[in-house]
């Protein structure tokens, strides 16, 4: 069967949809293994379905799981990332309130069947039809005549419960929408109400967003015609025929969006809904009302649902309205700690950035505090030389005169260039902050950001988050302006002030005049004029040395002072950028705990669909699966079971199920191809294929993208959890066998 | 002959106009050069565009118009993808465009030009009403491409839906309202083509009448008159009926000529009539 090429490409030949003979030998050995023809001897080890009420404690942990991250997300809200937390609290608490809501209404002894659609394509006509209703809530000609959400037992099938709701696409939906969506979580199976005409867009996005929300949907085409027409009426009921006419192009319309989210419907019916209402009232025609409407059509689908679905429907359905929110609500976080993350690494860039630029700037401010204070004392180098420093003058007088303006020229340069530098210190913040708000984020891809796709992201949205939105506008002023105030007004810094200079040196020039040391040198004359001079200078040497030590001590003290706010901002930067990156990955530790209990979960699930289909044998054989909800489902299984899966393929599951051997209990990326098998009919080209990653093609043109990214989530999530393993299947037509 | 002035009148125009030619040529040879009077100038084809919900039966309405003569490729899952033109026995040109849907975003430049160039806009909604997209696509129409005042609003499919009495003539009212406040006709063209190839003609009827389209023929009729374009379409009938008068006048009492004589006279009075 499996051809191998030169290369290491293997081909895998399309299946029919029989599974063939099996030879003698094999019926042989079939006997040797199992010691009987039949697969299903422990039927009766168990009765089926009898593990439905324990999953109340199974659904109850994946639950505990949202509460645990929830609880702790409302806890470790950093400021800064305040508005990721708080987009992501909305999500928690929606998807814990979908949660409670679809568990509060479980009850595993009824059948939930919903009827949606567009607004006016017959829900109501039918709902009262199936339901023998009084007709109160078929439509008028108006849109949205059906504003709640209604729900009756059925009369032949008591335990069947058929919901009523609002239809989507109405004029200026108030909700309607939303409403009808609530119901979707606690449907044990959709009838899609469409009317025969053709889908508008609108529609079509409703019937992709169900189709993944994985329950099981069956389409009734409402072919709609007036009956009060006596004309049409006769012609009708002569001949049905020419109303149903043009049902194929419509269900291959609505086919076709089903397929793009990677489902397909489980059975079509086309229905004149208002004959079959009409039918219970008028008396004449009723039988044939009835038999022209083609309602038994739908309720044979039905009733065939119930007869071989059931059990998996319901049990799907509780599963399935837990681990959806919890999904959900998975997506949303991983996809707020990829927002964190980015933004802290941006933002330290930034901080680090910043706090360069600012500690250059700061040098700058000393460097030209020291050429100020050079420039100051140089200018009186020479002043015991001025006619000023005349030993028979004013000396003394002349010499506080010289200190007080000495003093007060250092204090002014200190003043100015301290303004000058706060006024700086804000530019170059606001630069920074301009700079990296147009680029910053712009290299770093945010849209490449994983975690949501479309449906999901629609969720989100809905629910009104924006984590990329937060990253983008982190930068916004008042952000920027925060940092400025921590660097522009750090408490106790005198910045404009030369402190060192006053307190040190000025009042020696100020308190201690030359008069003691001129007193010695009185006797003399002009002779010793020159000497004075020679002495003063020299003291004036001194005291000019000392000044410009001291003056430039105090402008390294200020710098010294700035730098060191700005180095204490940076750590606070720092501090709060690792709270962030903590708080990201607490969140994506969150992430895993909560997909290994759903992995746990999914096992349990795949183990009891298949008790139910009275596999017991093979059950216990599971020892790991995973699930896409109404598309797919995966398991890796003992040797001895999945020969027997293998061999006896399980039947009656509702969904598809690929089945890998794990003889040590672990499975690899190698398993792709058997899981894939159990998955698609189509044949395939194995292009690659190592324990850590397998390329798949499918022969198959019109495969839809989104089965594909289904297929490999199911597998990649039960070969790897972690999501390391890359499972990559693509459809192609290939030439098989070149 | 399907009732609607714009159509008709052009088509018997000409008839009339071949069989006064005819009288006109076995006349004695004076009257011959009355021939060359009969020259009308070319009237500018009037253009009826169709713009609405996508998928609004707005091909199936166009072959109800028409009795079936413009051949319409109709389809329940592909519909009109670009702007259309069918020519309606060369006396009006109908104009099919692709229609707005929900969801989809789509400024088709194309049939926003045809809708600008049109006499008269035929925007279609089914019995499901307006929904958010079509409403915008009505306001676009009405009051961005100012055709509201050469509007028609059709409600199709009405055939297939009962309805309370005056509910939807509401409900599409609240949608629309403004000045001045276009024609909205109830219709169903599948019912009336239904209608006419009935095995019943009895039942047959009864599927026409209730269709609504001879209501939105005589829409177009009203439009047509109240636009002026009815004046203009009696004008060759005028030239003819004056062409004839004056051949009249050139017939002598001999008896070989009594023949045009009756002819004409028929003429005449067809010609007044209409």
């Amino acid at each position: 069967m499996v051809q191998s090429d030169s290369s290491t490409r293997t081909v895998i030949p399309a299946r029919s949809a029989s599974p063939p003979q099996a030879s003698e030998f094999v019926s042989q050995w079939r006997e040797q293994m199992f010691g009987t023809t039949c697969p299903d001897g422990d039927r009766q080890g168990r009765p089926r379905g009898a593990g439905i009420e324990d999953f109340q404690g199974e659904t109850g942990a994946v639950r505990a799981h949202l509460l645990d991250t929830c609880q702790r997300g409302r806890t470790g809200s950093e400021p800064v990332n305040r508005e990721i937390s708080e987009g992501l609290e909305r999500v928690w608490l929606e998807q814990e309130r979908q949660a409670d809501a679809a568990l509060g209404a479980d009850d595993s002894t009824v059948f939930r069947i919903v009827l949606m659609g567009r607004t006016m394509s017959g829900k109501s006509t039918l709902f009262e039809a199936l339901t023998g209703g009084d007709g109160q809530r078929r439509g008028d000609g108006r849109q949205r005549y059906t504003r709640d959400v209604c729900v009756k037992r059925l009369d032949n099938y008591p335990h069947v419960e058929l919901v009523d709701t609002p239809g989507v696409g109405a004029l200026d939906d108030p909700g309607d929408f939303a409403l009808a969506f609530e119901e979707v979580p606690r449907a044990d199976l959709i009838l899609w109400v469409a009317a025969n005409d053709s889908i508008q867009e609108q529609t079509a996005r409703a019937i992709r967003l169900l189709a993944f929300m994985g329950k099981p949907i069956v389409i009734v085409l409402n072919c709609r015609m007036d009956l009060n027409h006596p004309g049409k009426l006769a012609d009708f009921l002569a001949d049905p025929q020419f109303v149903f006419a043009d049902s194929a192009g419509h269900v291959q319309a609505i086919s076709r969006h089903l397929a793009q989210s990677g489902t397909a419907a489980q059975g079509f019916v086309a229905v004149h809904a208002e004959a079959a209402w009409q039918s219970h009232r008028a008396p004449g025609t009723s039988d044939r009302l009835m038999e022209c409407s083609r309602v038994s059509d739908l309720e044979t689908a039905i009733r065939t649902e119930l007869e071989k679905h059931r059990e998996q429907r319901t049990l799907h359905r509780m599963v399935d309205s837990v681990r959806g929110p919890v999904l959900d609500a998975n997506a949303a976080t991983m996809q707020a700690a990829a927002s964190l993350n980015v933004i802290a690494e941006v933002e330290l860039e930034v901080s680090k950035d910043l706090r360069n630029r600012l500690l250059r700037r700061v040098d700058e401010y000393q460097e030209r505090l020291g050429n100020s204070n050079a420039r100051i004392i140089a200018k009186r180098r020479s002043w015991h030389l001025s006619d000023a420093a005349d030993p028979e003058g004013a000396v003394e007088k002349e010499w506080k005169r010289e200190g007080k303006r000495l003093v007060a020229e250092v204090e002014k340069s200190f003043d100015e260039e301290g303004r000058a530098l706060l006024v700086e210190l804000d530019t170059i913040s606001g630069r920074v902050a301009d700079e990296w708000k147009e680029h910053g984020f712009r290299t770093r891809n945010l849209h490449d950001l994983t975690g949501l796709d479309g449906a999901k992201w629609n969720l989100a949205a809905k629910l009104g988050i924006s984590m990329l939105l937060g990253a983008a506008n982190y930068f916004a002023p008042a952000a920027v302006g925060a940092m400025i105030g921590a660097v522009g007004g750090p408490p106790g810094v005198a910045i404009g002030a030369a402190l060192g200079f006053l307190v040190g040196v000025a009042t020696v020039w100020l308190n201690t005049g030359v008069t003691t040391w001129l007193d010695h040198v009185w006797p003399g004359h002009s002779s010793r004029v020159q000497q004075r001079r020679n002495e003063i200078g020299k003291q004036l040497s001194t005291l000019l040395d000392d000044s410009l030590d001291a003056a430039n001590k105090a402008a390294k003290q200020n710098a010294g002072a700035v730098r060191k706010q700005i180095r204490k901002w940076y750590r606070g930067r720092k501090r709060s950028n690792q709270r962030a990156r903590a708080a990201a990955h607490s969140w994506e530790a969150d992430v895993a705990a909560t997909r290994e209990a759903i992995r746990k979960l999914d096992t349990r699930t795949v183990q009891e669909v298949l008790r139910i289909c009275g596999r017991g044998r093979l059950a216990d054989g599971v020892i790991a699966a995973t699930r896409v909800p109404g598309v797919a489902c995966v398991a890796a299984m003992h040797e001895r079971a999945f020969t027997e899966a293998t061999l006896f393929p399980a039947e009656g599951l509702t969904e598809p199920l690929g089945v890998a051997a794990a003889p040590d209990e672990s499975i690899t990326a190698t398993s792709s191809v058997l899981l894939l098998l159990g998955l698609t009919r189509c044949g395939f080209t194995v292009n690659r294929l190592t324990p850590a990653s397998a390329q798949l093609e499918l022969h198959e043109e019109d495969l839809p993208e989104q089965a594909l990214r289904y297929w490999e989530s199911a597998i990649s999530s039960l070969v790897d959890p972690s999501g390391a393993a890359t499972i990559r299947i693509t459809a192609t037509t290939a030439d098989v066998g070149r | 002959m399907t009732g609607v002035h714009w159509h008709d009148a052009p088509l018997r125009a000409e008839e009339v106009k071949a069989e006064l030619v005819s009288a006109l040529e076995s006349m004695p040879a004076q009257s011959h050069e009355l021939v060359d009077k009969l020259v009308t100038e070319d009237r500018a084809v009037p253009r009826l565009v169709l713009t609405g919900q996508y998928s609004s039966g707005k091909s199936t309405l166009i072959s109800a118009l028409t009795d079936g003569t413009a051949s319409v490729y109709i389809d329940s899952d592909i519909a009109t993808d670009s702007v259309t033109e069918y020519e309606w026995d060369g006396s009006v040109v109908l104009v099919d465009t692709p229609g707005v849907q929900a969801g989809v975003e789509r400024h088709d430049e194309i049939a926003d030009d045809a809708i600008a160039a049109a006499d008269l806009v035929l925007f279609t909604v089914t019995v499901d009403l307006f929904d958010d997209a079509l409403r915008d696509h009505f306001v676009h129409v009405s009051d961005v491409l100012g055709k509201r005042a050469q509007m028609v609003v059709v409600l199709t499919k009405s055939g297939t839906m009962r309805a309370v009495e005056d509910v939807r003539r509401e409900a599409i009212s609240s949608t629309i309202q403004g000045s001045p406040t276009p024609t909205l006709v109830l219709c169903d063209a599948q019912d009336y083509l239904r209608g006419l190839e009935h095995p019943n003609p009895d039942v047959g009827v009864s599927y026409m009448r209730s269709s609504g389209i001879n209501e939105l023929r005589e829409a177009l009729n009203q439009f047509a008159d109240a636009t002026g374009a009815v004046a203009m379409l009696r004008q060759p009938f005028q030239l003819m009926k004056s062409v004839a008068v004056e051949a009249e006048s050139l017939l002598t009492e001999d008896p070989d000529e009594r023949a045009a004589l009756t002819v004409l006279a028929r003429l005449r009075q067809a010609l007044s009539d209409g």
